[in-house]
């Protein structure tokens, strides 16, 4: 009887997980509602600009960002009252940060790789490059809206993410990774919503409420541009890790 | 009597209206989820958390002053019986606030000896302040207390420009004393904390030493200008001293960001255990830091960030601790605002020093226990910075 009753419920589970789209359909399906592959294509540089609040606890800050491709370029300036300046970049192989509170540091190991991951300008369009597998795993509510839960396993390093891609929109709503600092590894869940038109034929979202340890940071942008000039400059690393890189 | 009887009806009825209860069960609700959502241990320290609220929730809700509403809230944060669980009620804000902008400085400092204010740097060291300006009623009573030092140290603070009479003693004859305040070279504003002034003293020492005393672990980036300073002027010296003493601390990461300068390999200066995760207090070395002997003076008013610091490099053996125990009120936390209008500083992690021990309650101790006295401060001396030099120009090079 036990038996009968666990091979129904094997079956039902089978039933159910056949349901689900493939990952890849999720995920390709994402590039196409944010814009399509030719407008990512298109997409050379973009700069950003925004507001950051530590909910609750009276912080906030300003950050702007740079990105650039060929090859993958990043600048992020972060300012933060009582806190100072947050400066870090990449340059495609490497990746630095600069601030008053840890000093001038090359980044190393897995912080390294997913820094370079998170410069990489059109990411979605390259999720083949950067996931090693993708695995739609079940449809779960966030926010009342019904979502498809992906398991993606990024190639360079070990720790596995999730993220949850809206059933109707196709619009990723939710992600979770587990982000290496050199205080240690910390678990953070990121919500994503407000997508707007940047330029371009591309959509992207201008809120993110990321929740790490006890602490919730709110991110809402200000303003985003779609291949704007960006000075070449802006992606030279300060003067303090050009020695740390000719060390 | 019917209209007198009316009248208080009238006046208790607008006290118990004034106090809005609604606002203080949601506030109180804030708090007590937000300590159960992040405190670390799962037994919150032996405390039965739903029985305390089941308890004081409806007791709130019969409270007919903000008195009492906030005697509860403080009574919550009390049953933990950890540091840094504190409320901050919005009078104190409002007052700190307003003060800050005035926040000036006398430029001395003072230690409570058997209960008396005795000044220990600045004009006049070793003589006691028997009262704070020229009113009679301001004469100061032998202070005791967990606050007591913090408390009195506040009233010899005021607005930059103006001067502050103390009358003085030493033991034999009385003296007036007037000093202009002097704004401090920084003021830290951060998160939900009132207003701070940050002191930073740098200067050469025989020995040849270099001191640096920090009066609290914020602004970063002045803070790191003046270690870069510092370090700089030590590339010649035999030692460092770094005075600790009176630093009520501030953000943590600076703790590994000051250790940055004495150490050349990455290092740990002890663990935080949040609720899901822990993170260490992880040391990115600087590229020129200055590895000779490094002295800490620490004092019973030395608590959390000064602690992590000093534990840290005693453990990894890269500092000699001079002074006293600590004050062990060394748990990371933060601060929120309340629909009151009040604050509430919570702990959120657990700290243990890189050898393991629990500062929270116990401190971090001494290599070397000394102590201001009266005799010595009256002689122009400083027994634990004398300490440390003496142990810089020995050859010896052990912490």
């Amino acid at each position: 009887m036990t038996r009968t009753m666990l091979g129904l419920i094997l079956a039902a589970a089978t039933a159910a997980a056949a349901d689900l789209p493939k990952a890849e359909t999720v995920l390709d399906r994402f590039v196409e509602v944010t814009g399509g592959k030719a407008a990512y294509e298109a997409a050379k540089t973009q700069y950003m600009r925004g507001s950051i609040e530590f909910v609750g606890a009276g912080i906030t800050g300003t950050v702007t960002t740079w990105l650039a491709s060929s090859p993958n370029r990043s600048r992020i300036e972060m300012e933060l009252a009582g806190m100072g300046k947050i400066d870090s970049g990449s340059s495609g192989e490497t990746a630095w940060q600069n601030s008053a509170m840890q000093g001038p540091r090359l980044l190393t190991g897995n912080e390294a790789k997913q820094a370079l991951r998170s410069a990489r300008m059109n990411a979605p369009l390259a999720w083949r490059e950067i996931y090693s597998a993708a695995v739609t795993e079940a449809e779960e509510e966030i926010d009342g809206k019904p979502c498809y839960r992906l398991a993606l396993e990024p190639k360079d390093e070990g720790k596995a993410e999730k993220a949850w891609y809206e059933k109707e929109s196709g619009l990723l709503r939710k992600s979770a990774m587990t982000v290496s600092t050199p205080m240690g590894d910390v678990p953070l869940e990121t919500m994503v919503s407000d997508y707007r038109e940047i330029g371009g034929g591309l959509k992207a979202p201008f809120s993110m409420t990321q929740k790490a340890g006890p602490q919730t940071i709110k991110t809402t942008i200000a303003e985003m541009k779609h291949n704007p000039e960006v000075p070449a400059a802006i992606f030279d690393p300060p003067a303090e890790i050009q020695k740390l890189l000719a060390k | 009597m019917l209209a007198r009887t009316l009248l208080v009806c009238l006046l208790a009825a607008l006290a118990a209206a004034a106090l809005d209860h609604a606002v203080y069960v949601t506030s109180f609700d804030q708090m007590w989820s937000r300590i159960r959502e992040t405190h670390w241990d799962p037994a919150m320290n032996g405390v039965d958390w739903d029985a305390a609220r089941a308890e004081l929730r409806p007791r709130l809700l019969s409270a007919k002053t903000r008195k009492e509403a906030l005697a509860l809230f403080a009574d919550l944060l009390a049953r933990l019986r950890q540091s840094h669980f504190e409320l901050i009620p919005a009078e104190a804000y409002a007052a700190l606030q307003q003060d800050a902008p005035d926040e000036g400085s006398p430029g001395l400092d003072f230690r409570l000896l058997d209960g008396q204010p005795v000044i220990t740097r600045g004009p006049r060291q070793g003589w006691t302040i028997r009262r704070i300006g020229p009113d009679p009623s301001s004469e100061i009573a032998a202070k005791t207390g967990k606050y007591a030092w913090h408390a009195l140290h506040r009233r010899l603070r005021g607005k930059p420009g103006d001067t502050l009479t103390l009358e003085l003693a030493n033991g034999r004859q009385t003296a007036l004393q007037t000093l202009a305040l002097q704004p401090a070279p920084r003021t830290a504003r951060f998160g939900h904390l009132p207003p701070i002034p940050v002191e930073i003293e740098r200067r050469p020492l025989p020995g040849p030493a270099v001191y640096l005393r920090l009066s609290a672990f914020f602004e970063p980036a002045y803070l790191q200008e003046e270690m870069r300073a510092a370090v700089r002027d030590a590339r010649s010296a035999a030692g460092f001293v770094l005075d600790l003493r009176g630093n009520p601390g501030g953000l943590a990461i600076l703790a590994p960001a000051v250790a940055a300068w004495f150490l050349d390999k990455p290092a740990s200066l002890g663990a935080y255990r949040m609720k899901n995760v822990t993170l260490q207090l992880a040391v990115n070395p600087r590229l020129e830091p200055f590895l000779g002997k490094l002295a800490i003076l620490i004092d019973r008013y030395s608590m959390s960030t000064s602690e992590f610091l000093a534990a840290g490099l005693k453990d990894l053996g890269r500092a000699r601790l001079f002074g006293e125990t600590t004050a062990g009120a060394a748990l990371p936390s933060a601060i929120e605002k309340l629909p009151t209008g009040d604050a509430f500083q919570f702990a959120t992690a657990h700290y243990t020093s890189a050898s393991g021990a629990v500062l929270e309650g116990a401190g971090v101790t001494p290599h070397v226990a000394v102590a201001h006295t009266r005799t010595a401060l009256l002689q122009g001396r400083d027994l634990a910075l004398e300490a440390a030099l003496n142990w810089i120009q020995e050859k010896e090079n052990k912490p």
